[in-house]
Parts: C-alpha cells; sequence; structure tokens
C-alpha cells in the first residue's frame, strides 16, 4: 500500500477512535514519565515471548537476535511517544506488521503483546498521577495503541493474503509444469528415438524411413496441441453469439471428427429444442472435449447418448456414457485445472470446456454413479426469448 | 533352447514410443515384445522370462511401480528399467527404493538405454532355493548390488518350474526343503545343465557333506554351512563366474 494512502487511511481511523488535536501533546507531556519504565515492559515482552513455543518459534537467531529486537521494540515504542504523527510514523507501523507475517509471528500474538503493553503503560501513568491529567492522558495513550495495532492487523493481513497468494501461485506453477512436462515429454521421447533409428539402423529401408518420418511429424502435433490447449486457456477469445441450430451443429462435428466403430452413438434433439445462442466455434471444442472424454473413459467401447431439452428459455444439452463413471472423490474436482485420471491427460479440457460455457452464458455440469456412466450437461440460453 | 536372443518387453502405453524401440532393439538383434499396459506386460512375464523389462512409470490401470513389484514377484531375475515422463527426484526415489535397476527419464536417449540393456543381459543368472524368505530377499539384494541377475524359488517344486524356464549360470540350494531333498534339484541341475555351477548350503554341516557323497552326486563345487559366509560366497560366485 502506498504511503499516502496509508496515511490518508490512517486520519480516517484517528478519527473514527475520536483522537484529538490535543492528544500529542498530553503523551508528548507524558513522555518523560513513561520513558523509565520501557526496559521494564521489554523485558516481560521477551519473556513471555519465550513462554509461548508458537511465538518463541520465531525467534531463529538466538540472544544477537533478541538484542536486536529490543533495540527495534524501544525505537517503536520511542517513536509512539513522539508526539509526530506523520505520513513516515505510519508506514513505519505498517512496515511492523509485513514484518510479522515474514517471520511467522501470528497476530494474536501481537493483541496479546499490545495489551500488556498497554496495562504496563497505564500503571505507569497512574503511579504518577499527580503530574498528569491522568484521564485525558491515559484516554488519549489508548487511543494512540489502538491505532497502532489497527494499521499492524491491516499489514499483516495484507501480507498474510499476499504470501498465501504467493504460494498458491507457485503450486499451480507446479502443477502446470508436471503436467505440460509429462504432455510434452513423451511426444519428445518418439521423435528422439526415431531420429536414433534413423541415424543408427544398419538396415533401413525407404519404408522405415518414411514410417518414422511420419512418426515425428505426429508427434510434433502432438506437441502443437499440448501447447495450443494451453494458449487456449491462457486467453480465451469473447465469444461471438449467434444462433446455433443443434441437430446441424452436432452433424457437423461428427462429420469431421467421427466417433469410432465402437461406439454405439444416439442423438436426441427434438424438433422443437430451439436454436441456443452461443459461439458456434467455441461450442465445438466443449462437445469436442466431452465426446472425447466419453470415449476415453470405454476405451473397449460402449455407448454415447447426446441429449438436448428445452426448459424454459434455457437449453440442456447432456453428453452421457455408460462407461466406469467418476469415483466420488472425483467428481469435484473433475473440473480443475490440472486434474486428471487419464494415463495421458494434461487435465485441460474441462476446466477450458467450463470456461468456455460460461462464458457463453451457459452452465457445465456434471452427474455420475460409479458404475452407471457420467452426464454432463451444457445450459445455454435459446435464441428465442420464452414466451 | 532353439533361440538363443536376449528378449526384451516394452511397456508404455505410448504405441509409438513401443514401436520405436522395438525398431531400434530388433536391429540389435534382441527379441522384442510390446505391452501397453501393466496388466498386458504382466501376462507376457507370466508366459515366459524377459532379460529385461522396460517399463513405463505411468500407464492407464496399474502403475509402473506397482507393476514392477508384482513383475519382481513373478519373476525376480528379470532386470527392470523404468522410464518416466515426470522424472520428479520422489518418483525416482520410490523406484530406487523398489529395487527397480535404473530409471530414465523420457525424452529416452537410447546412447543411454543401449549400454544399460547390454550391461544388463551380460550379468550372470543365479538361482537361489531356499525356503526362509528373509534370506532369498537378502540374497537377493546382495547379489543384486553385485551386478547379479537373481531368481528365487522357496520349494523343489518351484524350482523345477525355474529351472524349465531359463537356464541358469549359478544354482545355490538349501539342502532341506519343504517338499524335499536340495540334492534332487541339483541332480537336476547336472543332467540338464552341464555347465552351471551348484552351491549347497546346509545348517548341518559336516554330515550332509557325507549325504551328498553317499548319494553318489558329483561333489558340487561348494558345499557352504549356514549362516552363509557372505564374503566367502561372493568369493566363490566371482571364481566361478569370471
Amino acid at each position: 500500500m502506498n504511503p499516502e494512502h496509508l496515511f490518508r487511511r490512517y486520519q480516517e481511523l484517528q478519527a473514527y477512535v475520536g483522537w484529538q488535536e490535543g492528544d500529542g501533546a498530553l503523551i508528548v507531556q507524558a513522555r518523560p514519565l513513561l520513558m523509565p519504565v520501557l526496559p521494564a515492559i521489554i523485558e516481560d515482552f521477551y519473556d513471555e515471548l519465550r513462554k509461548h513455543p508458537d511465538a518463541a518459534g520465531v525467534i531463529t537467531g538466538g540472544l544477537p537476535q533478541v538484542e536486536r529486537l529490543k533495540r527495534t521494540l524501544t525505537g517503536w515504542l520511542e517513536q509512539l511517544f513522539s508526539g509526530i504523527y506523520d505520513q513516515d510514523f505510519v508506514h513505519r507501523r505498517w512496515v511492523v506488521g509485513l514484518r510479522h507475517v515474514e517471520i511467522g509471528l501470528s497476530q494474536v500474538f501481537t493483541n496479546v503483546a499490545m495489551s500488556r503493553l498497554r496495562q504496563g503503560l497505564m500503571m505507569a501513568l497512574e503511579a504518577h498521577r499527580d503530574q498528569v491529567d491522568l484521564p485525558a492522558t491515559q484516554r488519549a495513550l489508548l487511543r494512540l495503541i489502538d491505532l497502532d495495532l489497527a494499521v499492524i492487523e491491516k499489514a499483516y493481513r495484507a501480507g498474510y493474503v499476499q504470501r498465501i497468494q504467493r504460494i498458491e501461485r507457485l503450486a499451480t506453477i507446479g502443477q502446470v509444469a508436471g503436467g505440460i512436462a509429462h504432455e510434452l515429454r513423451n511426444p519428445l521421447n518418439v521423435i528422439r528415438t526415431s531420429v536414433y533409428y534413423l541415424r543408427n539402423s544398419p538396415r533401413l529401408t525407404p519404408e522405415k524411413t518414411a514410417e518414422h518420418l511420419e512418426r515425428m511429424d505426429k508427434q510434433v502435433g502432438l506437441c502443437d496441441v499440448v501447447i495450443t490447449a494451453l494458449s487456449n486457456f491462457a486467453r480465451l477469445p469473447l465469444p461471438e453469439l449467434k444462433p446455433v441450430v443443434l441437430g446441424e451443429f452436432f452433424a457437423a462435428i461428427l462429420d469431421r471428427s467421427p466417433v469410432a466403430g465402437q461406439y454405439a452413438l444416439r442423438i436426441d434433439i427434438p424438433e422443437s429444442v430451439p436454436p441456443v445462442l452461443a459461439d458456434n466455434s467455441q461450442l465445438e471444442i466443449v462437445f469436442g472435449n466431452l465426446l472425447r472424454n466419453a470415449c476415453d473413459a470405454m476405451p473397449d467401447g460402449g455407448r454415447i447418448a447426446i441429449e438436448a431439452v428445452r426448459t424454459g428459455d434455457r437449453v440442456r444439452v447432456t453428453v452421457r456414457d455408460n462407461g466406469p463413471g467418476i469415483a466420488a472423490e472425483h467428481l469435484t474436482r473433475v473440473m480443475d485445472p490440472f486434474f486428471s485420471t487419464k494415463a495421458r491427460g494434461i487435465g485441460l479440457g474441462l476446466p477450458l470446456s467450463r470456461a468456455i460455457v460460461e462464458r457463453n452464458s451457459g452452465q457445465l455440469t456434471v452427474e455420475s454413479e460409479p458404475g452407471r456412466g457420467a452426464a454432463f450437461t451444457v445450459t445455454l440460453s435459446t435464441h428465442q426469448q420464452a414466451p | 533352447m532353439s533361440d538363443h536372443r536376449r528378449r526384451i518387453l516394452v511397456a508404455d502405453d505410448d504405441v509409438d514410443a513401443c514401436q520405436n524401440l522395438r525398431d531400434i532393439l530388433t536391429d540389435m538383434d534382441y527379441v522384442v515384445e510390446v505391452a501397453h499396459s501393466g496388466e498386458e506386460a504382466l501376462a507376457w512375464i507370466e508366459r515366459q522370462p524377459f532379460d529385461v523389462v522396460l517399463l513405463d512409470l505411468r500407464m492407464p490401470g496399474m502403475d509402473g511401480i506397482t507393476c514392477y513389484r508384482r513383475l519382481r514377484q513373478a519373476r525376480p531375475e528379470t532386470v527392470s528399467i523404468l522410464i518416466t515422463a515426470y522424472a520428479t527426484r520422489e518418483a525416482e526415489q520410490e523406484a530406487e527404493f523398489a529395487g527397480v535397476a535404473r530409471v530414465l527419464s523420457k525424452p529416452v536417449d537410447p546412447r543411454r538405454l543401449l549400454p544399460m540393456i547390454d550391461t544388463a543381459v551380460r550379468q550372470p543368472l543365479l538361482l537361489v532355493v531356499d525356503d526362509d524368505t528373509d534370506l532369498c530377499e537378502s540374497l537377493w539384494d546382495i547379489l543384486r548390488d553385485q551386478g547379479y541377475r537373481v531368481s528365487l524359488a522357496g520349494s523343489v517344486s518351484e524350482a523345477s518350474r525355474r529351472l524349465h524356464d531359463r537356464s541358469f549360470d549359478v544354482v545355490l540350494i538349501d539342502l532341506r526343503l519343504p517338499d524335499g531333498y536340495g540334492v534332487s534339484i541339483a541332480q537336476r541341475v547336472r543332467a540338464t545343465m552341464p555347465e552351471a555351477h551348484v552351491v549347497l548350503m546346509t545348517g548341518y554341516g559336516r554330515e550332509l557333506r557325507e549325504i551328498v557323497g553317499d548319494m553318489g552326486l558329483p561333489p558340487p563345487e561348494c558345499v557352504r554351512a549356514k549362516p552363509i559366509d557372505i564374503p566367502r560366497l561372493l568369493a566363490d560366485l566371482r571364481r566361478v563366474t569370471t
């Protein structure tokens, strides 16, 4: 957060806790009374710290670190009583919170430590009640400490969120790298061994040469598919929504890439189902994926059904198979990126399909019972408005 | 045996990868069979012995390491080379822990793979016949480390099956087995594999040395008392296999 913005926020908080014009002056006035008790408060702070395993674990640098931290804490307290609560002051408070995230000191400990500090300071003031306007000075000091706590907590939160996001990002990169590595290394493996064969075979025939060149070409294509899938996912273009007549749409898909002979395909799209509003080429990717998944689930063949039903101004298109189904523990994860149960699968088909369907103002849902097949349903808007 | 060529099984669900290894290895005069899943690989292994099995780590159904464990059970003398497209350190460690000979990552470089196969097929073949499973497993580990291929049998009948399947360079036999005496195995080895060396192991020392003589069996190269003196056994093996 930039220091100016932070300072404005601090000023808002000052108003909120009722920070008064003269509060700063009261604290400066009490400063000579408070300074002598600081060493005791700081000692108490570190004694407490040592008693709590979670907090003590933060001290990894031994005594030298504790000495350093004591000096930091002293500086922090001295600045608290300086009476100058400007942008620089607020920024330093903020840095304390960030530092706590860095070293892994829970905010709970900060809250408790601040409570002890508060008590220590209040007692010091009470001991000199004859030298200060006790209620006003105590109120000023409490407000000041509350403000500090607010800034530190806010910084802690911001730092914590950032840290979690960083960890998640790294985990995702790891997953992506793993998935891509596998999917690219397999074709590379074929290419490399073909190159070796072509270079070293003692009885290389023109037929064998052609066979291996063709194989290499095919495998380069597979690498390209992986990279295309990934970049498709990275930048999904805005859909061009146009009416799509489902009967014609599926006839075209199946004409271009028919399902293999071992699958019995049934298409049930009643005349009464109106065209849907979607991007034709994006929808092709979605149903291409769903049909491919259905086939992959039943390598030895099986039944696949494509059914369309109108409900109000929506059309539900279901791709159903009678394969082994999806285990309950996988059902919620099948649409997560890089989740795959296939031996060869990068795990982008369903998440990409879902992203596409959602961009086309639709939903992709799945139902399955192990042993009883799986059904993926794409719900889209109709072209016509409901009567 | 009519065909003395070495036999290699390539197990990978990537059909092209299998085809390429088949082409390369056939050129090197190996007999190559191909499996596209762990189950298929095990079916091959159960039907006949192989010298080397190349196993892809991730295949549909059974994974490579599970497949390896079952393969090791069925034919412990088979040398396995695990091939993986992941090549994470964990996968490698797991494979090494499971006793896989080597782990190679894809894309496989035949210039590395071929010498590994060549080394493996030249390693002497040993059969250890003993009903003490722990001893068998320990000997397997020790001898495997020393560059022997080691098959195991826990009984006379299992030993007969092993001897029927392939010939061995050395056969180590415990004299007392649950279904008979090891002497009968020694006799069979003498009769069918005259070049093979026999090492008899016994917990009964001197007396059995006499029994062996009484039974009219040609004196085995070594009769070793149990507990087995490993350094001495290794020295014996080095002597008879080089």
